[in-house]
């Protein structure tokens, strides 16, 4: 069986298409999103989702967030005293994901499309892939988020449609696609965007802004580092939310004993995001410059990804588009519904016969050389594009190149992606070397052809005529070919940890709530907090199914209650 | 023509009508597995796209180039943009325009529409040195609230557009704003700042450009202007992109180079000592190295070279000269290294990267270099290394393309530098030869413009787009071809300083030719940058080979 993802910096989503239509799949407690967070304690017991995002505020140090921003670098994080890559925290949601399907269908899923955000580069692509394999899932296709928005967009009618633009402006990216749909053909002009600016960055922002305000007397510089900026973050997106629907609203959080608590109005919200606001701009200009379309020429502009959802946000779009944008997708929904759509394409699905996607390579690729300049010095560093960016794809494009000096016996190629004439400014994506016979400078020639596929990955040739040596380098990067026992090794580390039997999850996940309201309150609500708690972990053991369903309707309905009156 | 590409490939027959075409294009890909059949796909594409544009052009059968952007009334032709920005790469000094002329006064009001950034990709290849610009890049954008509407007191109105447009006219570019102009400059900036903030994308745009350009061609007046404007577009992350427009790179290199200026004129700055160093005055004695680091001097000078080369200006000249000597540097005419370009893109297939098109571009310079009746078998005949030379000397555009005309100044560039250097250390007719065509160029620099003569005695040759009188161009190739048919057009040899004593019947003559006092002429001689020494320059050259006294080869070898 084949699913849709949607693997989110916030929230992750999985759906399937089924009988001609593309259906989200609800989690274990029923809702159609799933935070992107994870909980590890020390004895290997793990929380996905909600209730991870819960513990953010009991157990910070046990607890990851956003960890997608982390996808491709060598960082990672450390939850309940061990390290785990964004891969392997990534394999966890997407493997409780697929669980989801599982529990809806029957049948367990074998193999996905996944979602990730059109300006992720090679590293961050074969990242996401490997979190798929580790959550065993065979990544049949990686599709941009952009595009699968696009996918679920156009297909809403399966009309033509002239260029329309989707900003995607989600947790942790920023994407901009411009797409077209002809006769089925749903086709991708350009995609530009910030693979560093999402609504986190608001979140920051705000926690940056309210800082002194909030906090006078330094409690927070107390804490240690995982502590506070869960307890901001928290605050900040709580706030942040409020005012999408309000002119003002409450930034609070509880240090240990002590409430804090200020007033933050839209209009200072809009000053600390102005900087922000500002980095929206270029990769529309871009993308609408690379597609040769202007803004005036655009029949609609989308919005997906749950940040535009920020008043500010959409303030500035309607001032750069001079009309107002179409929200008739849901914007936390479109990318895993294409996911889907997308997933029905790759396994032929009838309904699907009449349509086809063509999407483009974001972004150029090419190699580094070096230039004799008029003084004679040599000039190193320099990036020679072989495919520019907003090709279609699959693209396969072949440069030659020559020896600069003699009797080299060897040619090295760095491989880069970005924008910049010069390589330092471009994100290195790995190296390789060629032997070449030894002849007077220049007189040796490489060809070095570059494969760009549909799912974003990219595959390098290199071939030599002179002695006709052909290097079939696919794989540049070590880390990209972890060889099969490591990923074995990281797969069985992963299932050695705990799950909560899927019946349990909405106790679990209740119990997670409730620990984190605890933290929340002070004085006597805390106390009776505490109280319930106890009254229900009670129920809980008593195994009688009435019982427990009784507790967790008290105590789910006391929680309301604290959460409706709470600014929080 | 039925059977022909595009219309083959889509399967239809040869049609004006864009549904038709994409209608085949989506019935065909339809067939497709895409990933299996990537050059397919690309042909199926390629197919589209000409059927497409075809169709647009009026059916035609074979239409070579893309529809014309429709130029502005009074803009027949483009104007080639004199402020290009030079590339960051090093190769960008060989831009005559290092030093900002002045551009012609007619052309500011030829730019009557945007700067052909816009034009779609490939629809016309654009050098890396000058870009075609096509459009009223000065004339102010129409922003609604900013009309000319009078005030109150019945005095018109004018839009902070039309007050930045005449603060920054192209024509006062030399003359830096008074402190009054600056205030006022600065208040238009914010109001057209602000009248961006609020428009709509397309507005923006075009706004941004009008802006980019009028302060591209207004600096360096417009440089206390710059960090404001370049930081409310962003403009910094555009420096050094691929994809970077001409204005914006432009004014990024100015902006770095102002930057730099300001941080080393610092007392702590490391290269403080070696800047102020290179401004004093006449040649360094030998105690220089007690005062300032040599292996600084070298980096500032070799750092400004690189990255701001319209520093180097500000240095003396002859202590430039005198701390080169004291390294292995050659002295002068930096640009005769020429541009080899070892690594270099030959993509596959018919583009015109092709060795034919380079191979074409090598002829063509030859022939204009050495004149109708030689070739590029001839010159490798004669001086195997100046054919080399000439055939790396062959430059690819950005857009990958053979770019001839930069190729074949280039080559006029550096034959013109080599006739020089060589000729002048030969010795009779040849001498006099050398020295008559120096003058002939910079009078012909001069009559074209004040920098296009200092253009011309810094390197040896005036900016291209200088126009040097056919008979002159005729005598430099019939030399040149007779300096190579006797092996003489050499790498040069490394030429120490010179100087030479200039009697007083010469400096009378100058005086009288020039109008200038003694002290004027004493000081133009010795000045690099005086305004006077293209004038005085010429009136010696032109006395000293008109008089057969002591010393005249001593004189003539100094200009």
């Amino acid at each position: 069986m084949l699913i849709g993802i949607d693997l989110g910096t916030t929230n992750s989503a999985v759906a399937i298409w089924q009988g001609g239509e593309a259906q989200l799949v609800p989690n274990a407690l029923g809702e159609m999103l799933t935070p992107s967070a994870v909980s590890i304690a020390k004895d290997g017991q793990v929380w996905i989702g909600t209730p991870a995002l819960d513990r953010m505020a009991t157990h910070p140090a046990d607890t990851a967030t956003s960890f997608k921003r982390m996808m491709g670098t060598q960082r990672s994080a450390k939850l309940g005293g061990k390290d785990y890559k964004a891969e392997d925290l990534s394999a966890l949601v997407l493997s409780a994901l697929a669980r989801d399907v599982e529990a809806l269908t029957g049948v367990a899923p074998t193999e996905a499309v996944i979602t990730v955000p059109a300006y992720f580069n090679d590293r961050q692509r074969k990242a996401t892939r490997r979190a798929g394999e580790l959550a065993g899932l065979t990544v049949r296709r990686l599709i941009n988020e952009p595009t699968a928005a696009a996918l679920a967009f156009g297909l809403q009618d399966k009309g033509d449609r002239e260029p329309f633009l989707v900003f995607d402006l989600g947790g942790g990216t920023f994407d901009v696609s411009i797409v077209e749909m002809f006769d089925g053909i749903v086709e991708v002009r350009a995609s530009a965007g910030d693979n560093r600016l999402g609504g986190d960055d608001f979140d920051d922002a705000l926690a940056g802004f309210v800082r002194g305000r909030v906090d006078p007397d330094g409690l927070l510089d107390a804490l240690p580092e995982e502590r506070r900026s869960a307890l901001l973050k928290r605050a900040a997106e709580a706030c942040r939310r409020a005012l999408s629907s309000a002119n003002e609203a409450e930034f609070t959080l509880t240090v240990d004993e002590t409430r804090l608590s200020t007033t933050v109005t839209d209009s200072e919200f809009e000053t600390a995001c102005e900087p922000l606001v500002r980095r929206l701009r270029d990769p529309v200009v871009r993308a609408l410059r690379d597609s040769s379309i202007e803004a005036a020429e655009l029949s609609d502009v989308v919005l997906v990804g749950g940040a535009t959802r920020m008043p500010v946000v959409r303030k500035a779009i309607t001032r750069l588009f001079g009309r107002f944008p179409n929200s008739s997708v849901h914007p936390d929904h479109a990318v895993a519904l294409g996911a889907s759509i997308q997933a029905g394409l790759v396994g032929r699905d009838a309904a699907l016969e009449e349509i086809r996607i063509t999407d483009v390579c974001p972004f150029t690729l090419g190699v580094e050389v070096a230039e004799h300049d008029r003084y004679g010095g040599l000039q190193r560093g320099l990036f020679s594009p072989i495919i520019e960016r907003n090709t279609p794809v699959p693209v396969s494009r072949v440069s030659t190149y020559h020896t600069m000096g003699d009797g080299q016996k060897q040619i090295e190629f760095g491989i880069y992606q970005g924008e910049a004439r010069e390589v330092s400014g471009n994100v290195r994506l790995g190296q390789l070397q060629v032997p070449v016979p030894p002849r007077p400078a220049g007189e040796v020639s490489a060809e070095v052809r570059f494969s760009y596929d549909s799912s974003g990955l990219l595959e390098i040739d290199v071939h030599v005529p002179l002695n006709g040596t052909t290097r079939n380098l696919v794989i540049v990067d070590e880390e990209d070919r972890p060889d099969p026992k490591e990923i074995e090794k990281r797969r069985a580390a992963l299932a050695k940890l705990k799950f909560h039997p899927r019946e349990d999850a909405a106790n679990v996940a209740l119990i997670a709530r409730a620990e984190r309201c605890y933290e929340d309150h002070v004085g006597d609500l805390r106390q009776a907090i505490g109280h319930w708690i106890t009254e229900f972990v009670g129920a809980l053991e008593t195994q009688d199914p009435r019982r427990i369903a009784d507790a967790r309707g008290f105590l789910a309905e006391r929680l309301d209650e604290l959460d409706r009156v709470s600014p929080l | 023509m039925t059977a022909a590409f595009p219309w083959s490939l889509l399967g239809i027959e040869p049609t004006g009508d864009a549904r038709a075409i994409r209608g085949a294009y989506a019935a065909q890909i339809k067939t497709m597995d895409l990933d299996a059949d990537v050059e397919g796909y690309a042909r199926l594409r390629q197919a589209r796209d000409e059927a497409l544009r075809m169709a647009k052009a009026g059916n035609l059968p074979v239409s070579p180039a893309p529809e014309p952007q429709a130029p502005g009334e009074d803009a027949p032709t483009p104007a080639a943009w004199p402020h290009a920005a030079p590339l960051l790469d090093g190769t960008w000094s060989i831009d005559p325009a290092l030093t900002v002329p002045d551009p012609a006064a007619d052309a500011a009001t030829d730019f009557t529409s945007l700067c052909a950034d816009f034009a779609p990709a490939g629809a016309e290849p654009q050098g890396t040195m000058l870009l075609a610009c096509a459009g009223p890049s000065l004339v102010p954008p129409l922003v609604e609230g900013y009309e000319a509407a009078p005030t109150l007191d019945g005095a018109p109105r004018q839009s902070p557009f039309a007050a930045l447009a005449a603060a920054l006219a192209p024509e006062l570019a030399a003359t830096p704003l008074d402190d009054g102009e600056e205030a006022q400059a600065l208040v238009a900036l914010d109001a057209v700042l602000d009248a961006v903030h609020w428009s709509p994308l397309a507005q923006q745009a075009e706004m941004e450009d009008w802006l980019a350009n009028l302060l591209a061609q207004g600096w360096p007046r417009s440089a206390p202007l710059l960090e404001k404007a370049t930081e409310a577009f962003g403009w910094e992350q555009e420096w050094g992109r691929l994809d970077a427009r001409a204005a914006v790179d432009y004014l990024g290199a100015r902006l770095r180079g102002y930057r730099f200026q300001r941080k080393v004129q610092e007392p702590g700055h490391r290269y403080h000592k070696a800047w102020k160093e290179l401004h004093r005055p006449g040649r360094a004695g030998p105690f220089r190295f007690l005062r300032v680091s040599g292996a600084d001097v070298r980096g500032l000078l070799a750092g400004v070279r690189k990255t701001f080369p319209e520093l180097e200006d500000h240095f003396d000249p002859q202590r430039v000269a005198s701390w080169e000597e004291a390294k292995t540097w050659p002295t002068g005419l930096i640009v005769l290294g020429g541009m080899i370009l070892l690594a270099f893109l030959l993509t596959i297939g018919d583009d015109p990267k092709s060795p034919q098109a380079r191979q074409d571009a090598f002829e063509a310079t030859v022939t204009e270099v050495f004149g109708e009746e030689h070739d590029p078998v001839w010159l490798s005949g004669h001086q195997p290394d100046l054919a080399t030379l000439l055939a790396n000397a062959v430059r690819i555009t950005g857009e990958g393309a053979v770019d001839r005309q930069t190729t074949i100044d280039t080559g006029i560039e550096l034959v013109r530098a080599r006739t020089y250097l060589d000729g002048r250390m030969l010795d009779g007719e040849d001498f006099e030869t050398t020295m008559r065509l120096r003058l002939a160029l910079l009078q012909a620099a001069r009559a074209d413009s004040l920098d296009a003569c200092h253009v011309m005695m810094k390197r040896g040759s005036p900016p291209a787009t200088t126009a040097v009188p056919l008979q002159v161009r005729e005598d430099e190739r019939r030399f040149a071809a007779a300096l190579v048919q006797r092996g003489m057009l050499k790498a040069p040899a490394k030429a120490a300083a010179r100087s030479a004593r200039v009697p007083p019947e010469l400096v009378r003559k100058v005086m009288a030719d020039t109008g200038l006092s003694k002290d004027q002429v004493s000081a133009a001689m010795t000045g690099e940058n005086d305004p006077n020494r293209c004038a005085a320059t010429i009136a010696l050259l032109k006395a000293t080979l008109d008089w057969q006294g002591e010393g005249r080869h001593d004189i003539l070898m100094t200009l």
